[in-house]
């Protein structure tokens, strides 16, 4: 028994100790020269990256698969935070931890960038206006006075987030500000085009309702295109348990809707939407909120816009796209 | 036929001698009371004979066989002592507790059938806690528990009793009456009795032989000889006997 | 009565049902043991180990559920070994056991970070979410269980009245502490799972204090139990649909009024 234990604790022991070192080895040396730039969100890495080009190292703080919500930095990541040139975050209201962070952070060098600096947030009250079911809410989102930090899910807004990102870039090296520019310009026609694709693509849906098993991160989305959502989440905690009563309120919807695809979202195990599908008989499709990616996605190099791509391909099913 | 065979026994925990040097040998029919002071061992060597712990030297065997190889234990009945606190709010029933002693008569898969009941009613017949039968063990006397741990002993008809301090919870007027019904299953049902006792004064009348423990065997026979046998004078001096004894010495009272 | 009609129209319901009585009386009939034996907390200790497992599981890119039943199990083994020979208190056992649990799954969770899915939300169940699958695993696993129980049911009575008294019977003491010890890791490893930590450390615990308040004669203490925890499972379920509530917590709070209208009735006698 005794020496059970022991193989048992020189083995986590020594499971403990492989990724801790491969992840050392990530974060290792940082090239001289180059701007060094961490940012917390998938999309803020993705639009950093495509700004930046050569000129600099961006490196996304958040592990893979990680559910974003209920991030919590650990040491090592304030550290990085620290000695980087420029961190990226959404905001106070996405990520809670970054105020006392940053705070306490003495390098004087660092560029702070709040991508969400030039936008208005949404109250959350605005976004779901008139349907009984669909109460769509954050935990963090009732302490924060009800505003949705979900901007990114916008390609007009991401267009503002890129063009901040970039003017951050610029005034901490000036030398290569033209680059970022014309980067941040060629990007945003990308995101421009992303629009007129969704636009046209949800015109022709005769749907407008997207009914979503998850906590429900396209507030700016649907306003943008027009639709509704429907979700049975009260809190976005993966402990948080939806009532019986909402769940069957959205399977009798769902019903009614003749619509036959429930959306689920990302990085958490869908149950809830899955016991929804089957109560009502429809599929599931992922409606990928683009906060984090898994540790698939990162090997396959995925990016924002082929996350949005791939949400349209999944609406146009959802919401009946006649061509 | 020895029924206990103790022979050279040691037991030490750690550095700590509990027991050493017993050897004793019981047989059937006796009534032994084992006597000494506190943390003399008696409790030790009652868990030595039930296989409850290893012996450090020495052997002990129970109807022939060693102890560590006996496999009936439905020849044994063993009263455990008790502690007031230790069964309170244990929703066990007189009945079901008894029952429970039937156990030592099976091996797996042990079940408990209706013809197993008639033996637990008669035991508790024997030790007279008929009418306690559906009261909850916590809601007893220390004197009715004691019956009731008597008669789950009992209830496979054992050849051989083993009690530790079965007086220890009981007050002075019901203690004559538990050693009453000890001598009548000794005397009536010819059961080997063997008993732990603090006090050797009452126990004197009742039991056939004492054993007189303090670590080493310092004196075992019987009770007339108790208190004027060399082994317990060299032990105790010439004159600190009848502290052992007390007023009720039977030699004393033959003088 | 119509809306409860109602609400057993759906499978979800109707699964949260099945699997949540046989999960409860799985947890009632050990509960009653533990609880004797003062290894109650034992339910919530190995939850802990269960998302240590459960994050080496994800890490593994295995069920996590084939990782976490063996390792709860070991985890258990490793509470009994060590409050049966180390002379540890059997709470303080669950305790350090948990402990180093949470422990290694924190670490796990942080230094190990990348995983294809959020790792809490894939190990912790809620009663309505079960899926066809696990409602089946969950009545094979009570058919075992509860088979087990009647099975020993005398050894492990013998065992919670006094353990030395047990042995005195000739009645293998270690072997049957162990099978009641592994039926315990493998409900709470399947259980949280399939209804969630918090249901499954109060299942084990409340159905058996509140028989225990009231139940005269030791059978009747396991028969009370088993109906405390099924009526708590179906009352909390409709409740919590009339109601518009979270079920997993309407459960713990009904068996909660359970626990105190059982000492009131203790009280009045
Ligand atoms: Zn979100």
């Amino acid at each position: 028994m005794k020496k059970a234990i022991w193989i048992l604790l020189f083995g986590a022991g020594i499971y403990l100790c492989l990724p801790c070192c491969s992840s050392c080895k990530q974060s290792a040396q940082p090239t001289p020269g180059k701007l060094q730039v961490v940012t917390t969100l998938f999309p803020l890495y993705d639009f950093a990256r495509q700004i930046a080009g050569d000129k600099a190292e961006v490196s996304l703080l958040l592990p893979p698969g990680v559910e974003s919500h209920s991030f919590e930095p650990r040491p090592g990541d304030i550290v990085r935070i620290s000695k980087a040139d420029v961190f990226i975050y959404t905001g106070p209201l996405m990520e809670p931890w970054s105020q006392d962070i940053l705070k306490g952070i003495t390098n004087k060098e660092l560029t702070v960038i709040n991508a969400s600096a030039n936008i208005q947030l949404a109250n959350e009250e605005q976004q779901d206006h008139d349907h009984e079911a669909g109460e769509c809410t954050h935990d963090h989102e009732h302490e924060h006075g009800g505003q949705d930090p979900h901007i990114w899910v916008d390609p007009i807004l991401a267009q503002q987030i890129v063009s901040t990102i970039a003017d951050g870039f610029a005034a901490k090296d000036p030398a290569n500000k033209d680059y970022y520019l014309a980067n941040a310009k060629t990007y945003n026609e990308k995101l421009a085009a992303l629009d007129t694709q969704i636009r046209t693509t949800l015109e022709k849906c005769s749907k407008k309702t997207i009914v979503y098993g998850g906590h429900f991160a396209f507030g700016y989305f649907a306003r943008r295109y027009g639709l509704e959502h429907l979700s049975p989440y009260a809190g976005f905690s993966p402990n948080a348990e939806p009532t019986p009563r909402k769940i069957t309120e959205m399977i009798e919807t769902l019903k009614k809707a003749d619509t036959s695809y429930i959306y689920y979202e990302e990085l958490l195990e869908p149950r809830v939407a899955r016991i929804i599908a089957e109560g009502a008989g429809a599929k599931l499709l992922l409606l990928h909120g683009a906060h984090n990616i898994s540790k698939q996605e990162l090997d396959k190099g995925v990016t924002y816009l082929d996350i949005m791509g791939g949400n349209l391909e999944r609406l146009k099913l959802g919401l009946g796209y006649q061509d | 036929m020895n029924l206990i065979e103790i022979k050279n026994v040691c037991v030490r925990y750690g550095p700590i001698e509990a027991l050493c040097s017993i050897s004793l040998a019981i047989s059937a029919g006796d009534y032994v009371a084992i006597i000494g002071p506190n943390g003399s061992g008696k409790t030790t060597l009652f868990k030595a004979i039930l296989n409850l712990l290893p012996l450090t030297e020495g052997s002990i065997s129970l109807y022939g066989t060693d102890a560590r190889r006996f496999t009936q234990w439905n020849k044994i009945g063993y009263v455990p002592q008790v502690s007031r606190n230790l069964h309170k709010g244990f929703p066990a029933t007189v009945r079901e507790i008894v029952a429970s002693g039937i156990l030592s008569a099976k091996s797996f898969p042990r079940m408990i059938f209706g013809k197993d009941y008639s033996k637990v009613i008669k035991a508790m017949e024997t030790v007279g806690v008929c009418d306690l039968a559906e009261r909850l063990i916590g809601e007893l006397s220390g004197g009715q528990q004691q019956r009731v741990f008597l008669a789950r002993a009992m209830v496979n008809d054992p050849d051989l009793l083993l009690l530790d301090e079965p007086t220890a919870a009981i007050d002075p007027a019901t203690r004559e009456q538990f050693y009453r019904t000890l001598r009548e299953i000794n005397t009536q049902f010819g059961k080997t009795i063997v008993l732990i006792s603090h006090d050797a004064s009452h126990i004197g009348h009742f039991a056939a032989k004492l054993a007189y423990l303090d670590k080493h065997l310092v004196f075992f026979g019987g009770f007339d000889q108790f208190c004027i046998s060399p082994e317990m004078t060299r032990y105790f001096g010439p004159h600190a006997q009848h502290l052992i004894c007390g007023q009720h010495c039977p030699m004393k009272e033959k003088q | 009565m119509n809306t409860i009609l109602e609400a057993l129209q759906y499978a979800f319901i109707q699964r949260a049902l099945v699997g949540g009585v046989f999960i409860g009386c799985c947890c009632a009939f050990l509960g009653v043991f533990l609880v004797l034996r003062r290894l109650s907390l034992i339910g919530d200790g190995l939850a802990h180990v269960g998302l240590a497992a459960g994050g080496l599981g994800l890490f593994l890119n295995t069920q996590p559920l084939w990782v976490s039943i063996p390792l709860v199990m070991f985890a258990s083994l490793w509470i009994l070994w060590l409050s049966d020979k180390a002379d540890v208190y059997a709470d303080a056992a669950i305790g350090l056991v948990s402990a180093v649990s949470v422990a290694v799954g924190i670490i796990l969770a942080s230094v190990g970070r990348g995983f294809n899915i959020d790792l809490f939300s894939f190990l912790f169940g809620s009663i309505l979410a079960i899926s066809m699958h696990e409602v089946i695993l969950s009545v094979a696993l009570s058919v075992i269980v509860i088979g087990m129980v009647f099975l020993f049911y005398h050894e492990l009575f013998a065992i919670a009245f006094e353990e030395e008294y047990a042995r005195v019977l000739g009645i293998p003491v270690e072997k049957i502490n162990k099978i009641l010890i592994l039926c315990t890791a493998v409900t709470v490893s399947l259980g949280i799972r399939v209804v969630g930590t918090m249901l499954i450390s109060s299942l084990i615990i409340f159905p058996a204090i509140t028989a225990l308040q009231i139940a005269r004669g030791f059978r009747l203490a396991m028969l009370l139990a088993a109906v405390f925890s099924t009526l708590s499972v179906l009352i909390g379920v409709f409740v919590s649909y009339l109601a518009d509530l979270p079920t997993g917590a309407t459960i713990v709070l009904i068996n909660f009024a359970f626990f105190v209208l059982s000492f009131i009735i203790k009280k009045m006698r």
